[in-house]
């Protein structure tokens, strides 16, 4: 009989950078995405930044996609667009009709562990996943009914969410004002550049309004934050995974990790610009594995840098031993 | 229209009650019906992996059993259940999930010259679903009260479910969080009033009909019927 687990991993998680998660801009500021939180008790609506769980998914499902890919020895340059699709983003349903192809649903969600665990869509099937991820919510005032218990007694519950926010301005200037770079041009471009300045300077010294040339000028935008040493809770649910996918859940989060923190924590990045820094965070994995008569601690975390539980190893042989029918299936089903 | 009402020794009415953490992704006035829920349950213990996957195309689904009170019309049945009741101001919004082609992705790892993102298998989209938003669901059910807590819900001492802590669609986004479920006796009610509030046979009483489902699953042709609005208070 397969060994299939059902639990949760409660995520705490402590922002080390800024965080942006985006939805929308107003003028040259890019929006914090927010979620409407109504308080029962008193019936207000507040709108609370959070991170989408269909973020964290994909972060997820990306992370368990390259290491399956860079594990079985997929070279670059080998794989159709569709199935690319299928490992990265869950693919589409590529086929109608009333005879759905099970053989084909099953033998992908075997040889590709990682797509069982989250779900996809290939042929005319859409086998559903077995990760419910939540969204990260700000631990704040506003969400401190619907927190867990511990999350309560966390000092930042009792700070309403505005707090967490703030802007910051970045500035992106033209390097055309760079004598080195204007050297790269041809001569009838740098000449025409250094016309207009004067132009511009001419109308600036007589006090009338330029309107500038956009390719040279200083652009500024905004980004609204979260700032550094807000708080997240979440979780995430997986129920009747057996050995590989559980080594898939566990490849993924170590893939996604990028170290760890001086107190042990993993690291990750979170949410936008991860290019610039942000979203840096420090996440701790709580987790249990429902079973009767009592629940016993999961063990569903990134592992630390050098492990080689047995697990994960066995789960790599199983993508380096197929690497060549995991190829082929992809294209078919995609 | 007789309605004949079976039930197994012990059985009482109960009221059970989700309180919500998260907005519930669904079409309007489709809100999960609770048999539905414990059906998934039930073949969860009964060892089936992706009971949601029933076949749409098999022509008899599955009965599950649920150990709840039947009602009977003619060759009809379902369980004495109420439709599920919004508690509290009830918000209908929506919620906008995206999902997107990874074209970086896509150029490291295909020798392909170009992708479409407009339209086709690898098209990019952002998906508007209608949410309905409000402090808690409730219904009534005749049942047991420690069957339904221990075998169907798996409740722990704090009302948390090990089985059940999302409803509606898109569960695995984190939509339909239940933060904890009670499930209370409700000496107050009994099968007719619960049957009163829930869709029933066309003929059961007057009213606006409608083709509906009436027992787990909801949503199979197999299960629907012509069927009369429930009258809530």
């Amino acid at each position: 009989m397969i060994d299939r687990q059902t639990g949760r991993v409660d995520l705490r998680v402590t922002l080390l950078q800024p965080f942006h998660h985006g939805a929308g801009s107003s003028g040259t500021t890019a929006m914090l995405r927010t979620k409407p939180v109504i308080d029962p008790e008193t019936g207000e609506r507040y709108d609370v930044p959070y991170l989408s769980a269909n973020s964290v998914r994909h972060r997820i499902r990306a992370s368990a996609a390259w290491h399956a890919i860079r594990t079985a020895g997929i070279d670059d340059g080998s794989l159709s667009r569709g199935a690319v699709h299928l490992l990265m983003s869950g693919g589409s349903l590529s086929a109608t009709g009333s005879s759905v192809n099970l053989r084909q649903a099953r033998r992908l969600a075997e040889l590709v562990p990682g797509l069982a665990l989250m779900g996809f869509s290939a042929g005319n099937r859409m086998p559903a996943g077995k990760l419910m991820v939540s969204d990260l919510d700000l631990v704040c005032a506003e969400n401190r009914w619907r927190a867990p218990e511990d999350v309560r007694d966390d000092g930042r519950s009792g700070t309403p969410f505005g707090v967490w926010v703030d802007d910051c301005m970045s500035t992106r200037k033209s390097p055309l004002g760079d004598d080195d770079v204007r050297r790269l041009l041809p001569a009838a471009e740098r000449e025409a550049l250094d016309d207009d300045a004067s132009k511009r300077l001419a109308k600036s010294r007589r006090g009338e309004r330029s309107e500038g040339d956009p390719e040279s000028l200083q652009a500024i935008y905004e980004h609204q934050i979260l700032v550094t040493g807000a708080g997240f809770w979440g979780d995430i649910h997986y129920r009747g995974l057996d050995a590989l996918e559980r080594a898939a859940l566990v490849a993924a989060l170590s893939w996604w990790c990028i170290g760890e923190h001086a107190d042990g924590r993993p690291l990750f990045h979170l949410g936008a610009r991860e290019s610039h820094g942000w979203g840096r965070a420090a996440i701790e994995f709580r987790g249990v594995t429902f079973a009767r008569p009592a629940e016993r601690p999961s063990d569903l975390r990134p592992v630390a840098p050098g492990a080689r539980p047995p697990e994960l190893v066995a789960y790599e042989e199983h993508l380096r031993e197929h690497a060549a029918e995991i190829r082929a299936m992809l294209q078919e089903a995609a | 229209m007789r309605v004949i009402i079976d039930h197994d020794r012990g059985t009482r009415p109960l009221a059970i009650t989700a309180t919500l953490a998260e907005r519930i992704l669904v079409r309007i006035g489709d809100l999960p019906q609770i048999d539905g829920i414990f059906a998934v349950q039930r073949l969860r213990m009964l060892g089936d992996e992706r009971p949601e996957q029933i076949e749409r195309h098999d022509p008899r689904p599955a009965e599950v059993g649920l150990r709840l009170a039947k009602w009977r019309v003619g060759d009809l049945w379902g369980y004495v259940v109420t439709e599920p009741l919004p508690v509290g101001e009830v918000r209908y919004g929506r919620a906008e999930i995206r999902k997107m082609p990874d074209t970086d992705a896509m150029a490291e790892l295909t020798d392909a010259p170009s992708v479409t993102v407009s339209a086709g298998a690898t098209k990019a989209y952002d998906l508007t679903l209608p949410t309905v938003q409000c402090s808690a669901l409730k219904w009534w059910v005749i049942g047991k009260s420690k069957e339904i807590r221990r075998r169907y819900l798996r409740l722990d001492a704090e009302g948390r479910s090990q089985a059940v802590h999302s409803i509606g669609s898109k569960r695995g986004l984190g939509f339909g969080r239940v933060l904890r479920w009670a499930v209370d006796e409700a000496p107050e009610v009994d099968a007719d009033w619960i049957l009163a509030r829930r869709w029933m046979p066309e003929g059961y009483r007057e009213g606006r009909t409608s083709l509906r489902g009436i027992r787990p699953p909801y949503w199979h042709p197999a299960r629907q019927v012509t069927c009369v609005e429930p009258a809530w208070d």
